[in-house]
């Protein structure tokens, strides 16, 4: 499922860039990375630099995009066009998600990391940057957590140690939805998406993605809200089952393992707005991190890669140069929060 | 424990028992027509003789392990499955003459560490493999062993040489079994096999190896493809096959009219008649796929249980009688209920 | 509506850098995603009150043609 091309697979704008498409195996699952960088055949006009960067365009490792669950390897263009120029961007369909084969219930976010692993292994990246959004922060974690020495820079967004009660309610009444929709016990959507239990079922899931009470505040709020609806009512059966497959996933023990992070630079941050994984889940996931940092974009909430795409890049970009993040328009400034004693590296 | 005839029963009480079939052909089709533009034969002939009509053809950027990969990873989601404890490729065609295909096979599939090893009994390698399953699982070595048989036979066959090359073609066929009781459906019955290395060179590739390096220099290139005495092959076959069958039958305490499906190696249609006919079941208890597939040597019966389970000519309950027969010359053969519930991933 | 009012709203409303939206540009050239096609459908939606859904904005093989598109509907029908 995308949540940023209707007519299936849009690549990004064709000519200046060059993607690659990687078949991958883990446990005998098939699963696709998709590698983006610049065509070294074309010109490629250099990128904006960031307000402020007057040093030559650092060199950093690649960027491994992990996504969230109704989310596939061509959900970020946006993203895609902005830090391409500067470095390869690796996506991926994990097993269980976009192309890729389903994955059984019970395997969890220790088997997604080990697959994204793989991956890396397979493309002979030993060091990368790691971006996990919402359901591929669980995934990212586990990463840096295992092998600290293989990732240069964590970045988690929207993420939470624990989905919180009234969510994890939320989750389960959608994939109990999902599942009843494929089995013939409820009706799907009408072409015109009215009046029926899909329908609603579809909107309570939006609620739980965008902050309804701040709509005004969020600009592109309505646009994201209409994008995801149309997302949901247009979901085929198998997609459906998958998802639900994927909030239960979400619902299962604590996404972010004990134990903490040490000895890899971390940035946590999330719309303000953000109702899914609220700015607290995201500090308490950041206090776990050794010397992570901590900011809020602002005008956005948990779909803030929509909302402000152009930010959400930007503080991205700036992090993975190694910029400072003091002092920008668009977000908090950014806190260091302290270690829980456990943490705290010795 | 070797029986008097070089069969066995498994000693610890546990059987291999088949719970996942995948199998994978290349795309593209060869007919008989498209072979008689180089080769003076005829598509009547072919048919007549040997029972095929067209054949498929890997592409060159395609290898055995590939192909391998792609039946593999469907006979594991065939079976629910994530791991294995064992990988055998029963081959004729490996990647390379060192090291074994194997290996890269488990690498790829995303099995690391596991054991991986090929097995070289040519066309009758894939039932040779089952019966180490077989012995592994007994043994308690393995609980669960995937075994694939792979073969390109289009890069083995001169394609000037019109004995060979109508005959072969390209695919991989892959099961899974797994540790339970001999009484369970699915479960291999005892093994008869054998070998006659007096006939080494009744389907040899002369060059290339280790015996006559000496003269490998001034070698035809003829000689690095595989030369086959095609009359003699026939009669070793049927006579062969049909004792090893029998035999097979009668150690599963089966009478042949019990039999209600005879598996064959896919060599050529007129030598699995005559086996039929040698035991006496009916020619419409005798699967073939020969005609669309050729013989794919070590490929074939994994091939041909997949596609015969899938047309619904094996049913849960069939005692079904595998038999094969190759370059070695080697041939085995053992038993199976046909279970209930498997789904082959063609 | 003409190709310029577009690329007016695509730039200012959609958050898409203005050089790569030219009249032969393909959407995925002009890096048009749906998100975009959705903000483009909305302002529509507001400035006429006719509704055109993206998924039919996005069957126009280049911008001109979006324009074209969103022409057609914005317009009072005959």
């Amino acid at each position: 499922m995308t949540l940023s091309s209707t007519a299936g697979p849009v690549p990004v704008a064709a000519g200046l860039w060059h993607e690659q498409h990687v078949p991958l195996y883990w446990r005998g699952l098939r699963y696709t990375a998709r590698v983006v960088r610049p065509d070294p055949s074309q010109h490629v006009p250099p990128a904006p630099s960031p307000p402020g960067d007057t040093g030559t365009p650092a060199v950093t490792e690649p960027l491994l995009l992990l996504g969230g669950a109704l989310q596939d390897m061509y959900s970020w263009p946006r993203l895609e066009r902005r830090i391409a120029p500067w470095t390869p961007i690796v996506l991926v369909d994990l097993p269980g998600t976009g192309t890729a084969d389903d994955l059984a219930p019970d395997q969890g976010f220790d088997f997604l990391a080990d697959a994204a692993l793989h991956l890396l292994d397979h493309l002979a990246l030993p060091r990368v940057n790691v971006l996990g959004t919402s359901y591929g922060a669980p995934i990212a974690y586990r990463i840096a957590q295992r092998h600290p020495d293989r990732v240069a820079r964590l970045l988690l967004a929207g993420t939470t140690r624990r989905v919180p009660a009234p969510v994890r309610a939320l989750l389960r009444e959608v994939a109990d939805h999902l599942e009843a929709v494929v089995r013939g016990e409820e009706p799907p959507a009408q072409d015109d998406g009215t009046g029926t239990a899909r329908r609603e079922n579809a909107e309570r899931l939006v609620d739980l993605l965008i902050n309804k009470g701040a709509r005004e505040r969020v600009e592109q709020s309505d646009a994201a809200r209409r994008l995801l609806c149309r997302q949901f009512l247009r979901t085929a059966p198998t997609e459906a089952l998958r998802n639900a497959a994927c909030h239960r996933r979400l619902l299962g023990a604590d996404l972010i393992p004990d134990g903490g992070i040490r000895g890899v630079p971390a940035l946590v941050f999330t719309g303000e707005h953000d109702i899914t994984t609220t700015p607290d889940d995201n500090r308490s996931v950041a206090a776990t991190i050794e010397g992570a940092a901590f900011v809020l974009l602002r005008h956005a909430d948990h779909m803030a890669h929509l909302e402000r795409d152009g930010e959400y890049a930007e503080l991205v970009l700036r992090f993975l140069r190694d910029l400072p993040l003091d002092g920008l328009p668009f977000c908090t400034s950014p806190e260091y929060l302290p270690q829980p004693s456990a943490h705290r590296a010795g | 424990m070797n029986g008097r005839d070089g069969g066995f029963r498994g000693a610890t009480g546990t059987a291999a028992v088949l719970t996942g079939l995948g199998a994978w052909l290349p795309p593209r089709r060869v007919t008989n027509d498209d072979l008689c533009a180089r080769l003076d034969t005829s598509d009547e002939w072919i048919r007549e003789r040997i029972g095929i009509a067209e054949r498929r053809l890997a592409a060159p950027d395609v290898s055995t392990g590939d192909m391998a990969v792609e039946a593999a990873a469907r006979a594991m989601a065939s079976a629910g499955v994530d791991a294995v404890d064992a990988l055998l490729v029963a081959t004729s065609s490996p990647d390379h003459p060192c090291p074994a295909t194997a290996p890269w096979v488990a690498h790829r599939l995303g099995l690391p560490q596991v054991a991986a090893f090929d097995i070289a009994a040519g066309c009758s390698g894939f039932v040779h493999a089952c019966a180490v399953a077989a012995g592994l699982i007994a043994s308690g070595a393995a609980r669960r062993v995937l075994v694939v048989g792979a073969e390109t036979m289009s890069a083995m066959v001169d394609p000037d040489d019109r004995a060979t090359a109508p005959i072969f073609g390209d695919g991989a066929g892959a099961a899974v079994f797994e540790a339970d009781s001999p009484h369970a459906e699915g479960a291999l019955g005892p093994v008869v096999w054998g070998s006659d290395g007096s006939l080494a060179d009744a389907i040899v590739v002369p060059a290339g190896g280790a015996r006559g390096r000496h003269e490998r220099a001034g070698a035809p290139q003829g000689d690095f493809f595989v030369h086959m005495r095609g009359n003699e092959v026939f009669r070793h076959a049927v006579r062969r096959m049909t004792h090893a069958a029998r035999e097979a039958a009668a150690r599963a305490g089966w009478r042949i009219d019990e039999v209600d499906r005879l598996i064959a190696h896919q060599a050529n249609l007129r030598i699995n008649l005559a086996v039929a006919d040698a035991l006496g079941i009916p020619a419409d208890q005798v699967p073939s796929n020969i005609r669309d597939v050729g013989n794919t040597a070590a490929a074939s019966v994994p091939l041909l249980l997949a596609d015969a389970c899938d047309k619904g000519e094996l049913k849960p309950g069939h005692k079904v009688l595998l038999v094969s027969f190759g370059s070695g010359l080697a041939w085995a053969a053992t038993t199976l209920v046909w279970p209930a519930g498997l789904a082959p991933r063609l | 509506m003409t190709f310029e009012q577009v690329k007016e709203i695509l730039t200012t409303k959609g958050g898409l850098p203005a050089a790569p939206i030219a009249p032969d540009a393909s959407l995925a050239s002009a890096n048009i995603d749906s998100m975009a096609l959705v903000v483009l459908s909305m302002q529509v939606e507001e400035g006429t009150g006719v509704e055109v859904s993206e998924d039919v904005l996005a069957q126009a093989a280049t911008v001109a043609e979006l324009a074209e598109l969103v022409g057609r509907y914005a317009e009072p029908r005959a």
